[in-house]
Formats: structure tokens, C-alpha cells, sequence
């Protein structure tokens, strides 16, 4: 089950500048893993990572023309999701951070009741949670 | 005594049979008698003549029919010789064709490799030779010159004595293999014919050099997996050969099963890619309506 944020008070930035419209964000960790076998075992004796990046999804109502900006120019930029549970100073919060991310895809789709959504696809160097 | 006719000229002919000297004349106004006498034209002398006249020429053999004609008359008097038609009569007398016209058996082997030379009885038996003997034929009788000279007749003799297996005579009678050279002009002419037919066959009447491509690829695939030749798998049954094509394509060429050709399905609704927020190990993070500008 994907761990699910229902952030109430949030915002999207990215270089510094919030984005108007965000209705999700989604991201997952990807490590690449080799098994290391041995002749006469028939169980790995080691295990070998690899590159470790994140993979996201920005879904933005109608579009986002500065991911839209950085489609085009494929130029990274950093991102961050600051997440507030209400207004108060006392209300939960957390941050996830996204370095050096760029985005690889987006692709756009309208409701039958005319509500637009742009779905940017990203991937990221590093996450890291505040 | 019958009258023939050659080339618009009739002739007065005592004819009892190829193996035997041929008396004949010319018939001016329907009158006339057998002037001169031809002797039997044996295979060995049809084949010295040949020497003497054929060409290899740019169009293949070419044959020299007035040079022919003359070593057919070269045993018969002077006046004869000078007689226009003699040559013509001399040619026909060569050919071996009955003088009624009567139909003949095909010059063919049977089942058993026997072909008939003649009505009384001649025959000899044949067999196809070998690809290997036929090129040491080719090889030995190509001769050097300028460019290459081919000794046709030499091939032809290394064919009949690598080919003829049995030779019987009149009445059935055993002769010996070599007595080939002998036969009359009708044996000899027979004795070639279906030599040639069974060494070089003609390609307009061959089966395989008249299939498609496809058909021939197939023909191919068998005698390659089984290791039959074409002529075997010509005289196979129809439907066992089909079966044999359907089983080899089950099976594959190096014997290994193959897939079975599944029916081509339609196209079901496509599957939309997994998103992001489905996987398992995804963090999901849903803004709500309020957090727009509050910040």
C-alpha cells in the first residue's frame, strides 16, 4: 500500500517559487540490485546496489508553465514539498526536499465536467525528508 | 518394292528393315526403279559421320546435314552421288524412321531400364549415370585450344558404355555390350534417344524445373531433412508428403519442437500503464483544495 499524505495546508516549491494548483505528488525510491552467485550455491552470496534515484508525479490542475519551462529547456531545478496539517505553528509538518530533478514527461488529460490536470513525470538525484 | 517420299521427290525403295542394304531409285513421272544400294547404317558409322559434320557453335551443336549426307553416300557409286535426292534418301535412310510413318514407341526406359532398339525384338537395358561420372565425361573430352573444344561423340560414347548394361538382339537374343556399335540405324538411333532422355532429360517435360519457387523450396526441405532424392519424392504420395511438410514445420528443421502457431487474437483494450501513486512502495502526498495560496 503506498503511503498516502493528506496534506491540508502544503506547498510546492520549486527553485524557491510555489506552484498554483497542485493536486498530487507522488514518488518512489528506485536502487538498482544485482544478486551475486556463486558456482555450487544455489543461494546469493552477496548483494550488489547500484544507482539509487527517484522517480515522481506532479499532478497540477490545468498546467504548471514553469515544469512546462523546464520540459522544454530540460534544465534541472530543485524541489520541494512542504507539507503543514493546519495553520497553527503547532500542526505537524514535514518537508521532502527533491535535488537536481528533471522532468522527463508530462501528459495531459480533461474530465467530462471540463477539469483539466497535467500529470509532470520527474525523476530526482536524492529525496530527503525534513 | 514401296515408294517414299522425301522432300517432294519419290523414290522406288526395296525395304526389309535397317539391318539390311537398302536398294533404292528415283521415280521420274511415276516411273523408275532401285538404282543404287545403300548398306545398313550402323551406330558406329552414324557416329563417325557425326565427327565428320558437327559443330559446336556459338548456338550450341550445329549439324552439317549436306557433309552428313555425303559420308552416308561415300560407299554408293559415283552416280548415285550426283542424284539431288540421294541426299535427302541418305538422310532418311540415317534417320532410322519406318518408311510408312507408322507411329513408334517412345525411345524411353521402362520400369526396368529396357528399351526396345527394334520391332524384332532388340532391346537393351540402361541406367542413369552418375553426376560424377558425367563431369569425369565432360572433363575428359573438354580440349584445350584456343578457348575450349568439346568432343561431343567422345561423350557420347563414354555415355553408352557407362550407361548400357544388357544388350539383346533379334529374337531376344544375348549380345555382347560392345556390340552396341553395330546396331542399325533405327537400334542406334533408339539406343541414343533414350540415353539422352534418361541423362538429359528435357526441361520443358521436367516436373521440378516447371514448379514455383515455393514449391521447389519445399521439395528441397524434404529430401534435405529425410534424405531423399527428388525423384523419390515426386513418387511419394501427395497427401503422405503433405503430412511429412506439416510434420517438419511442427518439428523444425534441426528437430527441436516448435511453437504452435497460435490464432491470431484481437486486439483486447490496452492497459494503460501502472501510474505512479499504484506502486507499492510510492510515497503519495494529495494536496487539498485549502492549500492553494495560503502560503
Amino acid at each position: 500500500m503506498p503511503t498516502v499524505f493528506s496534506a491540508n495546508h502544503s506547498s510546492l516549491l520549486i527553485d524557491g517559487d510555489p506552484v498554483e494548483g497542485v493536486q498530487s505528488l507522488a514518488f518512489r525510491v528506485v536502487t538498482e540490485r544485482e544478486d551475486i552467485r556463486a558456482i555450487g550455491s544455489d543461494e546469493r552470496v552477496d548483494v550488489s546496489f547500484g544507482l539509487r534515484t527517484v522517480a515522481g508525479e506532479v499532478t497540477v490542475r490545468s498546467t504548471a508553465v514553469v515544469l512546462d519551462d523546464k520540459l522544454a529547456t530540460r534544465t534541472s531545478f530543485n524541489m520541494v514539498a512542504a507539507l503543514k496539517k493546519g495553520q497553527g505553528a503547532d500542526d505537524p509538518q514535514r518537508s521532502y526536499a527533491f535535488d537536481d530533478c528533471f522532468v522527463e514527461t508530462k501528459q495531459f488529460a480533461i474530465g467530462a465536467n471540463g477539469t483539466a490536470e497535467t500529470t509532470y513525470v520527474f525523476t530526482a538525484t536524492r529525496v530527503r525528508e525534513e | 518394292m514401296q515408294t517414299l517420299v522425301i522432300d517432294g521427290r519419290r523414290f522406288a525403295i526395296e525395304f526389309a528393315g535397317f539391318h539390311r542394304p537398302l536398294r533404292a531409285g528415283a521415280l521420274i513421272d511415276g516411273e523408275g526403279a532401285p538404282s543404287f544400294e545403300l548398306g545398313p547404317w550402323r551406330c558406329c558409322d552414324h557416329l563417325r559421320a557425326l565427327r565428320a559434320s558437327l559443330r559446336v557453335g556459338a548456338g550450341g551443336l550445329e549439324l552439317d546435314a549436306s557433309a552428313y549426307a555425303d559420308e552416308v553416300l561415300a560407299r554408293v557409286d559415283a552416280a548415285a552421288q550426283e542424284d539431288p535426292g540421294a541426299r535427302a534418301l541418305a538422310l532418311w535412310w540415317a534417320s532410322g524412321l519406318e518408311p510408312d510413318g507408322r507411329h513408334e514407341a517412345p525411345a524411353r526406359v521402362d520400369g526396368e531400364g529396357w528399351v526396345a532398339l527394334d520391332g524384332r525384338g532388340s532391346a537393351a537395358r540402361l541406367r542413369p549415370w552418375t553426376w560424377g561420372e558425367r563431369l569425369a565425361a565432360e572433363q575428359e573430352h573438354l580440349l584445350p585450344g584456343e578457348g575450349f573444344d568439346f568432343d561431343a561423340i567422345g561423350y557420347l560414347e563414354a555415355m553408352i558404355r557407362g550407361c548400357l548394361l544388357e544388350l539383346r538382339g533379334p529374337g531376344a537374343q544375348s549380345l555382347p555390350c560392345d556390340g552396341w556399335s553395330e546396331l542399325d540405324a533405327q537400334g542406334g538411333r533408339r539406343l541414343l534417344a533414350a540415353l539422352s532422355d534418361l541423362n538429359h532429360p528435357d526441361a520443358q517435360g521436367d516436373p521440378l524445373l516447371a514448379i514455383s519457387p515455393a514449391l521447389a523450396a519445399s521439395t528441397l526441405r524434404l529430401c534435405a531433412a529425410l534424405g531423399w532424392t527428388p525423384e523419390r519424392v515426386l513418387a511419394t504420395p501427395a497427401a503422405q508428403v503433405q503430412r511429412l511438410l506439416a510434420l517438419l514445420d511442427r518439428v523444425g528443421e534441426g528437430g527441436r519442437p516448435v511453437a504452435a502457431r497460435q490464432p491470431v487474437r484481437a486486439a483486447g483494450p490496452r492497459r494503460r500503464k501502472p501510474r505512479m501513486a499504484e506502486h507499492p512502495d510510492a510515497v503519495v502526498i494529495l494536496f487539498d483544495e485549502q492549500t492553494q495560496g495560503d502560503q
